[in-house]
């Protein structure tokens, strides 16, 4: 991340980054930078509540050089956004993980683990059916976690340009899992549906559970 | 914050419009069934209309609240259509198993209000014709 803002920055801009902030004071009052930051943030679809990473900066950035028109006359305008500009090419541009753990412990990690996973995906080229199958597949773990086993956790990892997802827990297990899956089995709360559909959109898929041995789901899913 | 968000519920023309904007939690669907329930009961209505285009992913979840939702309504006399579902999801949910029959769904909310629109018109219809049929002297009495 860029250099904090020295001094105090504007009331109610302290979720937006630092230095986008910094550079926006120079131009237009703070009430404005925030009005402005949550306009480009809901074009750009990006959550400020799970943080903003370095992508979404990245979009959050340019969608802010168009917005930043209506307030400035033009001269200003290529002005400042010379200088928004500088924060793309500056930003040292984080290296991009090929692993991501994220906690399942309440129904918010649910939402927040697909968002994450989207830009995940997203930001390892997958295709827009690749974000939403696995922000689907999460979704779907994260959501039986939480109703079965109280918590655990989802990873995930690329592996041969491949998504890989695991969703481990300590809970109960599955009793008749081999039912579960063929779909002789119906739960009057769902969960095997969901499974099964994890399953079919699934290239590889694995699931390891038990009495006493929690649960693992083991899966890959195509990038493209 | 989650726990005071209710989905609002609009009526226009008779037809209620629902249209999901955020990620939906166990108290939130829980709230809507029994709000749109409520509201059918309360105001009648000629449709309902479940607009999702703004959700980001359907899982099995989500899938089965809105097939609930059309299924309540269903069962208090008011067909439900479906409308703004993503090509993305449409595919994932196809993919899945989880393609919901019996939900008569449009591309767009402006499409599936035409259709609720038309199907009213059609039942106004059918109730003008009983009436010509109706016993001449039951219906001096009312």
């Amino acid at each position: 991340m860029g250099s904090n803002a020295p001094g105090k920055s504007p009331a109610g801009t302290s979720k937006w980054p630092a230095d986008i902030v910094q550079i926006l004071g120079r131009y237009l009052p703070g009430s404005i930078i925030d009005m402005v930051c949550q306009q480009a943030a809901r074009r750009c679809r990006i959550q400020v509540s799970t943080g903003v990473n370095g992508a979404e900066r990245d979009r959050l950035v340019k969608e802010l050089c168009r917005k930043i028109t209506l307030f400035l006359d033009p001269g200003r305008v290529r002005k400042c956004r010379a200088e928004l500009e500088g924060l793309i090419s500056g930003t040292e541009a984080a290296p991009r993980l090929s692993e991501m753990e994220h906690a399942v412990e309440s129904e918010m990690d649910v939402v927040k683990g697909r968002l994450q996973t989207i830009s995940f995906v997203r930001e390892w080229g997958g295709s827009n059916l690749a974000c939403t199958r696995a922000a689907t597949v999460v979704s779907e773990l994260a959501r039986n976690i939480i109703l079965y086993a109280g918590g655990g956790k989802v990873k995930l990892r690329i592996v041969d340009n491949d998504l890989e997802i695991v969703a481990s827990d300590n809970g109960p297990g599955i009793p008749h899992i081999d039912e579960v899956l063929s779909g002789d089995y119906h739960s009057n709360t769902g969960l095997g549906q969901g499974l099964r559909g994890v399953k079919k959109l699934a290239d590889r898929f694995d699931v390891r559970t038990g009495a006493g041995q929690g649960t693992t789901v083991t899966l890959k899913l195509k990038l493209k | 914050m989650l726990e005071t968000f209710r989905i609002p519920i609009i009526r226009m023309k008779g037809i209620f419009i629902v249209s999901i904007q955020m990620a939906l939690d166990d108290a939130l669907v829980l709230q809507l069934k029994e709000d749109v329930a409520a509201t059918i009961a309360r105001d009648g209505g000629r449709g309902l209309i479940v607009d999702v285009s703004g959700i980001d992913i359907m899982d099995s979840y989500i899938s089965r609240t809105i097939y609930d939702l059309a299924k309540i309504a269903k069962l208090m006399g008011v067909p439900t259509v479906l409308s703004g579902i993503d090509p993305m999801i449409a595919m994932t949910l196809v993919e899945m198993g989880l393609e919901m029959e019996g939900v008569t769904t449009h591309r767009e909310l402006e499409n599936a209000f035409d259709h609720l629109l038309e199907l009213q018109e059609e039942e106004d219809r059918d109730i003008l014709d009983i009436d010509a049929f109706a016993d001449p002297e039951t219906r001096i009495e009312d």
